[in-house]
């Protein structure tokens, strides 16, 4: 790798995580937006990240399939998926929810890691 | 897979991928599927950031950061990733490591596994730090980060394994939820030369 190369991937290091959402919450989806935004957070407040009282809420016909994603996905089943497409939820609408309810996961934690990484250097 | 759309909605450029893929396999990997289906909507932004996070600068090696994403792996118990990681980080640092990172109590500096590899003491912090990060988000505070420090950690060498961390908690949650087949042995052999060598941007 390049000078160059090695400048241009450590500038992307601490910016892959942004452009992940940036993409996600983006005009890509098809479903609609208010609904992904409140999905990738209420999935990131599962993981500790605090949430303003007031956003968007995920309907319930999502919530459940939303939780197991962010808590713990192994334990999602076909009868989940298949019971919010029954709720006319449809496929491609319903792979923008767990993408989002995965992102607000992975999201969190990142947070919550780097604050903790930067309240130690603070303390230093 | 469970979603028929990522299953079969692809543009032509990852069709003919796809078919290449087909000559050398049974059947084209889930999670190669899953990232082409509208890759600019998650797939290709989400494979930068990993391809930075586990093949970009950073004073981990290779094989470091293989082994924090099959334990992330592990850990959420995604069956689809332990397979795809375990086999490139075997590949990187061989077999023995593997098996001991994933198998002992790594906040427990006395547990160690006299049959098997010894793992750094910087390495095997930073694994405890990335394994509470995975468990418990919300308990993470700057004591733990002291522990790793300890040991010989730098800040920024946690921050890499930080993104490494967070990437695979949202990669093991679509795998999951989306029901990636599993990779038989000849795919996973052929993923983890793939891995190796090009890495992760298709």
């Amino acid at each position: 790798m390049n000078r160059v190369d090695a400048k241009r991937q450590r500038a992307l290091n601490g910016n892959g995580a942004a452009l992940v959402e940036l993409a996600v919450l983006g005009s890509r989806g098809r479903s609609d937006l208010r609904l992904r935004k409140a999905v990738v957070e209420q999935a990131a407040q599962l993981a500790g990240r605090d949430v303003p009282p007031l956003g968007n809420k995920v309907p319930e016909t999502l919530s459940a399939v939303v939780e197991k994603v962010a808590r713990h996905a192994y334990r999602v089943t076909d009868e989940d998926i298949d019971a919010a497409a029954d709720a006319g939820h449809d496929e491609n609408e319903l792979f923008d929810i767990i993408v989002a309810a995965a992102l607000g996961a992975g999201l969190a934690r990142r947070e919550r890691g780097l604050a903790a990484i930067s309240a130690w250097e603070e303390a230093q | 897979m469970r979603l028929s759309a990522p299953r079969h909605e692809h543009g032509l450029r990852e069709r003919v991928i796809q078919r290449l893929i087909r000559l050398r396999l049974d059947a084209v990997p889930d999670v190669v599927l899953a990232c082409q289906h509208r890759p600019e909507f998650f797939g290709k932004p989400f494979l930068a950031w990993i391809e930075a996070s586990l093949r970009g600068p950073s004073q981990w090696t290779q094989g470091d950061r293989e082994l924090m994403a099959a334990l992330v792996s592990d850990r959420n118990r995604c069956a689809f990733c332990i397979g795809t990681h375990s086999a490139t980080a075997s590949s990187l640092v061989g077999d023995e490591m593997v098996r001991t990172v994933l198998r002992v109590d790594l906040g427990d500096p006395e547990d160690d596994d006299a049959d098997g590899a010894k793992i750094s003491a910087g390495l095997r912090a930073t694994l405890a730090f990335i394994e509470k990060l995975t468990l418990s988000p919300a308990q993470v505070d700057a004591s733990d980060v002291e522990r790793a420090v300890a040991a010989g950690v730098s800040a920024e060498a946690l921050r890499d394994a930080v993104e490494v961390c967070a990437a695979f908690n949202v990669m093991n949650r679509v795998a999951d939820a989306l029901a990636f087949e599993p990779q038989d042995k000849k795919s996973l052999s052929l993923s983890a030369k793939l891995l190796t060598t090009r890495g992760y941007r298709a």
